[in-house]
Parts: C-alpha cells; sequence; structure tokens
C-alpha cells in the first residue's frame, strides 16, 4: 500500500500510475461532492474531470500543510461554482443588505431519508439557494467565504440559506409530491 | 455556530461517504487534460522571465510616473503665477459680492454686524494668502477654501432658517468659482455643506424584456453605486435568462443612503413562429402547415384563401394544415391566416399573416 505523501509526490512528478491511483481514490467520492452542484450527471462528471486536471496541474503548489482531501475538495467546488460564474448574478436578484434580522434556527426534520432523496431535495433547490445550502450546510463555508466565493454580500447569503431552509421545509411538508 | 446550526451536522453527516461513481470516460479526458510534466519543470523558467518583464515595466511605469509629475508641476507653477492669483483675487470679490447680495437682501431679518464679520474675516484670510505672494500649491487651494466652508458652515448655524437658504446661494457661487478656478490639475475637494439641498436620486423603472434582450439600469443622482450583480457603475446593462429583482444601494455626496430595486421581467417574445410556405406534396419535408409555440395558452387559426373561403380553422396549435380544402388538395397560391393567442405574460394576441402553398 503506497502512502499518500508517496502517491502525491509520484503525481509532482507526472508519474501516470500515481495519477491514476489517485484518481481512483477520490473521483467517487469528488463525483458526489459534484452532483450536489448540478441536477445533471453530466454537467456533475464534466467539472469533476475538469476539476481533475486542475488537480493535477497543479498538485506541485500542494505544500502538504493541510488535509490532501480538502486540498482537492477545495477545487472541485471551486470548479463547480465556475460553472454557474457566468450566470451567478442572477441567482441572486436581490441585495438583502437591509435585512438585518436575526435569521430563526429553522429546525429540519430528515431523519430517516436515504441520501438519494436528500439528493433529491437539493437538486429541487432553485440554484441561489443550492448553492448556499451546499457550500453553508454540507461543505461547511461560513457566510464570509461564500460571500467572497459567489461575489455576493454575506446578508445575502444569510437570506439564502434561510430560505433554502424554507423551502426544504416545504418539500418536506409535501413530500409525497417530490418524486 | 454550532447552535445556529442544529441540522447542519445533519445534512453534512448524511453526505460524508456520498460517492458516486464516475463513468470511464472521465478518466480518459482527465489524461489527456494533464500537461506533462517537463512544462511543469519550466514553471523556473517563466518565473525569470516574469520577474524581468516585470521589472522593466515597473522601471518604465517609474520613469514615466516621474516625467508627468515634473510636467504636472511645471503647470500649475506656471498658472500658478500667471493667472490663478489674480483669479482669487477676483474670487474673493465673486464670494464677497455674493455675501453682500446676501446681505441687502436680508438686512431687514439680521443685524448686520453678524453678516459682516464673517465676510470681513473671509475676506482677510484669503487675501492674507495670496498677499504673500507665495506660489500656491496643490493642496493650498482646496485647505483655503475648506476654512471658507468651515467659516460658512459657523455662520449659517447662527442665522435663521430664511437667511439660509440666501447663503446656500452664496455657497453655490462659491462652488462653481471653485470649479471655474480650478485649473485642470487640481480637482476640487468635495464639500460638505450642511444647507445644501440633498440631491434626489432616483432609479430607472421596472423592465420588460425579451429573452437575450440587454436592459439599461441606472440610477439618477448618488455618488456611489453597489449593484446586486457586483457592478459599481452608475448603470449597468443585464441580459437575464428569467425575470430577475436587481437592487442597488446607492450613496450620495452627502453620505445619504438609498436603495432601490428594479424588477426586469423578461418573456419568451418570440413565443410563436409561423413559417411563410409549404409543400404538401407527402415527400415529408413540410408538408403541413402549423405555427411553433412557446408559453403559450388558447390557441385559435383560421386560415383563408384569397376568394375568402375558410378552408381551415383549429383551437390546436399542435394540429397543422395538410393543404387540403374538404380533402382535395388546395391550389398553390398565397392563404391568409390568423392567429389569436394568449401569451406566456396572459396577453391576448393577434398575428395576421399570409403562407403560400408551394407544389
Amino acid at each position: 500500500m503506497i502512502s499518500e505523501a508517496e502517491l502525491i509526490n509520484g503525481c509532482k512528478k507526472g508519474d501516470k500510475k500515481a495519477q491514476k491511483t489517485l484518481y481512483d481514490k477520490y473521483a467517487a467520492k469528488m463525483l458526489g461532492v459534484c452532483i450536489r452542484y448540478f441536477r445533471n450527471i453530466d454537467e456533475a462528471e464534466d467539472a469533476l474531470q475538469e476539476g481533475f486536471i486542475k488537480v493535477f496541474n497543479n498538485i506541485d503548489k500542494f505544500r502538504n500543510e493541510g488535509s490532501f482531501e480538502g486540498w482537492i475538495r477545495r477545487i472541485i467546488v471551486n470548479t463547480s461554482l465556475n460553472y454557474y460564474k457566468s450566470n451567478l448574478k442572477h441567482y441572486f436578484g436581490v441585495d438583502y443588505d437591509e435585512i438585518q434580522e436575526v435569521i430563526e434556527d429553522e429546525k429540519l426534520n430528515f431523519d430517516n431519508l436515504s441520501v438519494e432523496y436528500l439528493l433529491k431535495v437539493i437538486h429541487n433547490l432553485p440554484e441561489g439557494y443550492r448553492l448556499v445550502f451546499n457550500l453553508y450546510e454540507i461543505e461547511g463555508y461560513s457566510h464570509k467565504e461564500i460571500a467572497e466565493m459567489l461575489g455576493v454580500s454575506i446578508n445575502t447569503s444569510k437570506s439564502q440559506l434561510m430560505k433554502a431552509k424554507r423551502s426544504l421545509q416545504k418539500v418536506l411538508v409535501k413530500k409525497e409530491n417530490l418524486i | 455556530m454550532e447552535n445556529n446550526n442544529n441540522n447542519d451536522s445533519f445534512f453534512r453527516e448524511a453526505f460524508r461517504d456520498f460517492e458516486r461513481k464516475p463513468s470511464e470516460k472521465v478518466w480518459s479526458n482527465i489524461e489527456k487534460g494533464i500537461k506533462p510534466s517537463f512544462i511543469q519543470k519550466t514553471s523556473i523558467l517563466k518565473s525569470a522571465k516574469f520577474i524581468v518583464s516585470s521589472s522593466i515595466i515597473i522601471t518604465l511605469s517609474v520613469i514615466l510616473f516621474y516625467f508627468f509629475q515634473q510636467k504636472n508641476n511645471q503647470i500649475i507653477k506656471d498658472e500658478n503665477v500667471g493667472t490663478i492669483n489674480k483669479n482669487q483675487i477676483t474670487d474673493n470679490k465673486t464670494i464677497i459680492k455674493a455675501n453682500n447680495n446676501n446681505k441687502d437682501f436680508k438686512n431687514k431679518n439680521i443685524s448686520q454686524e453678524r453678516n459682516g464679520n464673517p465676510i470681513k474675516n473671509t475676506n482677510s484670510e484669503t487675501y492674507s494668502i495670496n498677499s504673500k505672494g507665495k506660489p500656491i500649491e496643490v493642496n493650498a487651494v482646496p485647505i483655503t477654501q475648506t476654512n471658507i466652508a468651515e467659516k460658512n458652515e459657523k455662520k449659517q448655524s447662527e442665522q435663521d432658517d430664511k437667511n439660509s437658504l440666501n447663503n446656500a446661494n452664496s455657497n453655490t457661487t462659491k462652488n462653481s468659482v471653485i470649479a471655474d478656478n480650478a485649473t485642470k490639475n487640481i480637482q476640487p475637494v468635495n464639500y460638505t455643506f450642511t444647507n445644501t439641498k440633498v440631491s434626489e436620486i432616483t432609479f430607472s423603472t421596472d423592465q420588460n424584456i425579451c429573452k437575450g434582450e440587454k436592459a439599461k439600469l441606472f440610477v439618477n443622482g448618488g455618488k456611489t453605486f453597489l449593484w446586486s450583480t457586483g457592478e459599481r457603475s452608475q448603470e449597468i446593462y443585464v441580459s437575464p435568462d428569467i425575470s430577475t429583482d436587481y437592487s442597488v444601494a446607492v450613496i450620495d455626496e452627502n453620505g445619504n443612503r438609498k436603495t432601490g430595486l428594479i424588477t426586469v421581467t423578461v418573456s419568451n417574445c418570440q413565443a410563436i413562429y409561423v413559417p411563410n410556405a409549404f409543400t404538401p406534396n407527402g415527400d415529408g419535408q413540410h408538408d403541413v402547415f402549423k405555427a411553433i409555440g412557446n408559453g403559450i395558452s388558447k390557441f385559435e387559426i383560421i386560415i383563408v384563401s384569397r376568394s375568402g373561403q375558410v378552408v381551415y380553422t383549429s383551437k390546436n396549435i399542435d394540429d397543422g394544415w395538410d393543404g387540403n380544402i374538404k380533402g382535395n388538395p388546395a391550389p398553390m397560391g398565397t392563404y391568409v391566416y390568423s392567429i389569436k393567442y394568449i401569451d406566456e405574460l396572459n396577453k391576448p394576441q393577434t398575428i395576421n399573416g399570409h403562407v403560400n402553398i408551394i407544389r
């Protein structure tokens, strides 16, 4: 069994075998990330493909300072977001800078639901909500980071998340209508 | 944050080990996309090039900057010696005049002493600087003016409402004088006059556009702008695919904030397409005449021959005319149609046109 550090070194040297091993190790997991951003599996695979090309072409920039999976994941997420870039501004029509209200914690009860079902729920969110929901709830970025990544205000990020949650709640109520 | 989101850990947890196996083609595409490693090695070479080229650019820009600065200084000095001093003096006169007018008009309401004092002050102050005969430095002009502005503010606070209106006039006079006076190289500083009229900020109205068209959104007035698109210009062009609300936060020169919301409604304008000819010869191509519609509800078509005979009617957009009248082929020629439908925006629409039968 080759260690990850050896794998990464191999990739840095351009070793084909190392590259393939690394790909095999992370591809399925990263497609699992991509698929949350796209309703369509083809689009998700495109993003995965582009993301991995970036990973391999920039692997010499990985300094072994943090988790390698985290590094790949960040690239994959950014690549997925890039697919939205040209249209990004349309997904966040209103700037909710004026809204300063405290966003209530809306408790959602999604227990006993399969991941596949949850994925469907996420896919049913409008683009803007989905991006913020993915980034905040699952990737774990802060609103500040999300605001920077998407080029929106922090309050927009917050309000989109709030709306996403409300939307999810509605979906939960009308569960049977979803599929 | 943990308190804030009870369910976030749930979603994160749910997707932690979520995997989806990619198809085979992904890897082969990636392989093609990976740069050979020797290119990566040349990055050192590249960076060397980068350093050389950037240093050249920096040196050039430094030289250019100095050159420009010197030239600018020259101009300022020249004009200072030659004209500005004179201008400055005439300015003061203008200012005095303005204040004097003020005095004349408002004599009845305000004691002369009150009004008189500040004028004297302003007067002597400005003169003292000029009379020293020093060339006015770039900074000197704004500083003097600010002093006046400050004085004026004090003065204004002392005066009653009626007078303040007049003072505003004198302020504007000064402002314009400053603008005239300022050479191209000296930009006037923005002054805040307490009683200048709050500039009105208005926004362009909501717009309806067809899909693919551009809409121009703009703000009248204001100084800094931030659109929900991230743009920071006074006007922006947008071309959304779906109806979208755009907001803009505006700050005017007095620091007042105002937010506007402009809705751009996008409709599918080419909701219906009607061909202008068809060939009902049974070859499988263009045998049927029918309209192709998008997002329309309620549809009605009537086709009439030149002699006024109704040859075809339908209320279903998916049906088409096969070019027969009562089972017999219609003669070649032009037929007139009228189509009525309700478009995406629930507006009734009518299209009249003609279609040719070509056999």
